[in-house]
C-alpha cells in the first residue's frame, strides 16, 4: 500500500569542515633502505594493460574504494568488455574526506594516473564521482578537472548513497588513492609505503588530511594534530560501521584504515529508555519495526523477534543514529542475528 | 587519557535526544495558559503551576520507593500536569486537581512500570477519576473577561454552562462562530481556543514530533458524522461545525492522539485508530450521560492497541515473504 509512503533513510551530518579545505600534510618517517620499482620504458608513454599489471603488483598498490589490490582488478577486468572508467571520490559518511581532498589539491598526479589506465582500455570513457549533499563546504568543486567531467551523485543514507556507485559489468571503479601510487609507481618509480587518512572527531584541536607511511602508531598520529580535550572512544575505518580501538599506542596504521575519529559524549543522555516515539520505524529501509524487535530481544521472546523479521535486517544503523533516547538498536539486533540464525550446512539449514 | 570504553557501532548519533521531544509538547501547551491568564487571571497559572509540581514529585518518589534509578531529566510528568488543568474549568477546586494528578500518576503510570511502558493515557485516566466523582462541580464554568477569580479561595459563584451542555439537551447554542474561534466562551481553560490549538499543532507537525494522520482522520470522521446525525434542527454544515467546537473534542485530539507511548506507531494503524475513536466519540455524544466524554473514549481506544500493531505486523510479514517467494522464483527460471 503506497498511499503515504515516502522514501526512506536520512541525510547524515557531514561535518566535514575544516578537514576538507586544507592542504594535504605529509607526515613520513624516514626509513634507511629505499626500495625502487623496475619500470620499463616505453614509447609514446602508453602502457598495455598486463605491463600496468605488472607494476601494479610490483608497486603493491591497494584500491581504497573496495580493499582489494589493484593488479587482482586489473586482471580480472581483462576478461570484460570496459566501456567507462570511473574515479571514485564519493566521501558520503561524516568527517571522512581521504578521497575529496587529493583530488582537489592533486589534481595533476591524479589525471595522469587516470589516463594511462584510459589508453590500455582502448580510450573507454572517464569521469569522476563525488558526492552532492555536503552542506557545509567551502570551496567550490569544479565541473571539470584536466578535460575530465565531474559527475555529482546524491542520495539518503544507506539506500541511494550505496546503489549509486556499484560496479556494473561494463564499468570499473578505481578510488583516487589508487590512481596517485599508480603514476608515482610509473614516473618515479616508487612503491606505495604510504596512505591516506582523516583525522577528525570533536576533540581533535586541527582536523585535516595527512598522508602517513605505513606503520606508524595511532597515538603518534593524534597527537600531531592536537587534542582539545580528552576523547571516550576511538574509531577508525569510519563512523557508522567502523572498528573501536582500546590501545592506541599499539594498534598501527595500515592500508585499509581510512580515517581516524575520536568522540566525547556526555554521559547523562544514556539513562533513558524507549518512549516508543517510532523514528527508527519511519526510516528503516527494509520496512521493519525496529522498537517492537528491541523489546522483544530484551524480554527474551526469541520466536516473537524472528516473526517481526530480525533476519532480513541489512544491518545500515538508522534505527541507531535516529534514537533520540541513544538507545543501541542495531547493535541489539545483529548479535542477536549472530545467536540465532541457522549455520550453512548444518541440518537446521535445510529446515530454514 | 582516561580509560576508554567499549561501544558499538554506530558511533554517531544524530543530535536531537529525548528532552527535545518532551520539550516541543511542553512548549505546545505553554500558549494556552497564556490565553488562559489573559481571560481568567492568575488563579489560572496557579493551577497549573500546583498541578506540575505535584505530579513531577509524586514521580520522583514512586521511582525511588520501587527501587529504580532516579532520571531527573525525565519530564514525561510534567507533560501531564500541564494537561490536566486545561480539562477543568478556571474556577475548580485545589483538591480535585491533585486528586486526578495522585491517580494519574499511581494507578495508570507506576502501577505499569512508568515511563515508556502504561498502556493508558494518564492524563485521561486522572481526568475520567475527576469527571466520575465530582460531576457537578466540573461542569460549571466562569464567564471570561468578567471573572474577577481569587487565586488561592475556592469559594467562587456565577458559574454558567457551556454550549455543549445546550447541545445535549437538543438546543441550537447563541455564541456567535468568530467567538468560538477566539475562545471567548464559557468552557474549559485551554480547550475553547481554537486558532490557538490550531497554531500549536503546525508547530508539532513541523517539528516532525505529531505525524498528521491520527488526528486529520480523526477531525474528519467526527465533522462528517456529526454533521449527518445533528442533534438539533441545524442543517449539515453547522452542525458540525458546533460538534467540532465544543467541548473538548480539538484538545483531546491534537495533544492526547499524539502521546508517542499510547498510540500504535505505523500509519495505517494510526489512520483506523482516528475513525474508531471519531466514530465513538460521536456516539458517546448522542447516548452518553455526561456531556464532554471524549476521555472515555481515549481510553477504550488505548486497550485495543496491541491488537491493532499485532494484526499490523501480520500484514507486513506477509508482505515480505511473497516479496522474497517472488524472488526466489524468478532466480529459479532464470
Amino acid at each position: 500500500m503506497k498511499l503515504f509512503d515516502t522514501v526512506k533513510g536520512v541525510y547524515l551530518d557531514q561535518q566535514k569542515e575544516p578537514a576538507l579545505s586544507r592542504d594535504i600534510v605529509k607526515f613520513i618517517s624516514h626509513s634507511e633502505n629505499i626500495e625502487t620499482i623496475s619500470c620499463p620504458k616505453v614509447q609514446d608513454d602508453k602502457y598495455t594493460l598486463n605491463e600496468l599489471i605488472d607494476i601494479a603488483k610490483e608497486a603493491e598498490i591497494v584500491d581504497d574504494h573496495d580493499g582489494k589490490m589493484l593488479y587482482r582488478k586489473l586482471r580480472t577486468a581483462k576478461k570484460r568488455k570496459i566501456l567507462y572508467i570511473i574515479g571514485d571520490a564519493v566521501d558520503d559518511e561524516p568527517y571522512i574526506s581521504s578521497q575529496l581532498n587529493p583530488l582537489l589539491k592533486m589534481q595533476e598526479e591524479v589525471c595522469g594516473g587516470l589516463k594511462y589506465i584510459k589508453q590500455a582500455f582502448d580510450n573507454a570513457e572517464t569521469y569522476f564521482t563525488v558526492y552532492k549533499h555536503i552542506f557545509d563546504i567551502e570551496t567550490q568543486i569544479p565541473k571539470e578537472i584536466d578535460g575530465i567531467e565531474v559527475r555529482k551523485v546524491g542520495g539518503r543514507y544507506p539506500v541511494e548513497g550505496v546503489n549509486a556507485n556499484i560496479q556494473t559489468k561494463d564499468s570499473l571503479i578505481i578510488g583516487v588513492g589508487a590512481l596517485i601510487f599508480l603514476y608515482r609507481a610509473i614516473t618515479k618509480g616508487e612503491k606505495q609505503k604510504t596512505t591516506f587518512i582523516t583525522v577528525g572527531g570533536n576533540c581533535i584541536g586541527n582536523p585535516c588530511n595527512l598522508e602517513v607511511s605505513v606503520g606508524m602508531p595511532i597515538m603518534t598520529v593524534i597527537e600531531r594534530c592536537g587534542l582539545a580535550q580528552n576523547p571516550n572512544r576511538i574509531v577508525i575505518g569510519g563512523a557508522m560501521a567502523g572498528i573501536n580501538i582500546i590501545d592506541p599506542e599499539k594498534t598501527l596504521v595500515t592500508k585499509y584504515t581510512g580515517s581516524v575519529l575520536c568522540f566525547k559524549d556526555n554521559e547523562k543522555d544514556r539513562n533513558f529508555e524507549c518512549i516508543n516515539c517510532g523514528r527508527c520505524e519511519r526510516q528503516c529501509p527494509a520496512d521493519l519495526n525496529p522498537m517492537l524487535i528491541y523489546k522483544s530481544i530484551k524480554i527474551g521472546k526469541d520466536k516473537n523477534a524472528i516473526f517481526l523479521g530480525a533476519f532480513d535486517c541489512i544491518g545500515c544503523g538508522v534505527c541507531s543514529y535516529i534514537c533520540p533516547s541513544k538507545l543501541d538498536v542495531s547493535y541489539e539486533i545483529q548479535s542477536f542475528k549472530q545467536k540465532t540464525m541457522p549455520q550453512g550446512g548444518t541440518d537446521e539449514d535445510d529446515e530454514a | 587519557m582516561t580509560k576508554l570504553k567499549n561501544n558499538n557501532p554506530p558511533y554517531i548519533k544524530l543530535k536531537d535526544n529525548a528532552r527535545t521531544v518532551m520539550c516541543d509538547m511542553m512548549i505546545a501547551l505553554v500558549p494556552l495558559y497564556i490565553m488562559a491568564y489573559f481571560y481568567y487571571g492568575a488563579r489560572a497559572i496557579a493551577l497549573g503551576i500546583v498541578s506540575v509540581l505535584c505530579c513531577f514529585g509524586l514521580d520522583l518518589l514512586l521511582s525511588f520507593l520501587r527501587v529504580r534509578k532516579i532520571n531527573y531529566r525525565d519530564f514525561t510528568s510534567i507533560i501531564t500536569g500541564l494537561i490536566i488543568p486545561l480539562f477543568m474549568p478556571a474556577s475548580i477546586h485545589y483538591g480535585i486537581v491533585i486528586v486526578a494528578d495522585i491517580f494519574a500518576i499511581l494507578v495508570a503510570k507506576q502501577v505499569f512500570g512508568g515511563t515508556g511502558n502504561n498502556v493508558f493515557n494518564p492524563a485521561a485516566a486522572g481526568i475520567a477519576f475527576a469527571t466520575i466523582s465530582f460531576a457537578d462541580k466540573i461542569f460549571m464554568y466562569p464567564i471570561p473577561l468578567d471573572a474577577h477569580l481569587p487565586i488561592f479561595s475556592n469559594e467562587i459563584a456565577g458559574l454558567v454552562q457551556a454550549p455543549s451542555a445546550i447541545l445535549k439537551f437538543g438546543g441550537i447554542p447563541t455564541t456567535e462562530i468568530s467567538d468560538m474561534l477566539f475562545g471567548n466562551f464559557p468552557g474549559p481553560m485551554g480547550a475553547t481556543n481554537i486558532l490557538v490549538m490550531l497554531s500549536c499543532f503546525a508547530f508539532l507537525l513541523i517539528r516532525r514530533t505529531a505525524r498528521p494522520h491520527a488526528t486529520v482522520a480523526y477531525l474528519i470522521t467526527c465533522a462528517i458524522l456529526g454533521g449527518i446525525f445533528s442533534r438539533a434542527d441545524m442543517g449539515f454544515f453547522l452542525s458540525s461545525i458546533f460538534e467540532l467546537f465544543s467541548g473538548t473534542l480539538l484538545f483531546g485530539g491534537i495533544y492526547l492522539l499524539n502521546e508517542p507511548t499510547t498510540v500504535p506507531t505505523r500509519n495505517i494503524s494510526k489512520i483506523i485508530f482516528g475513525v474508531l475513536a471519531g466514530a465513538l466519540t460521536i456516539l458517546f455524544r448522542h447516548i452518553g450521560a455526561f456531556e464532554q466524554q471524549f476521555v472515555f473514549v481515549i481510553l477504550i481506544c488505548n486497550s485495543f492497541v496491541g491488537i491493532m500493531d499485532y494484526l499490523t505486523e501480520i500484514y507486513y510479514a506477509k508482505k515480505r515473504s511473497e516479496a522474497k517467494n517472488e524472488l526466489n522464483s524468478n532466480q529459479k527460471v532464470s
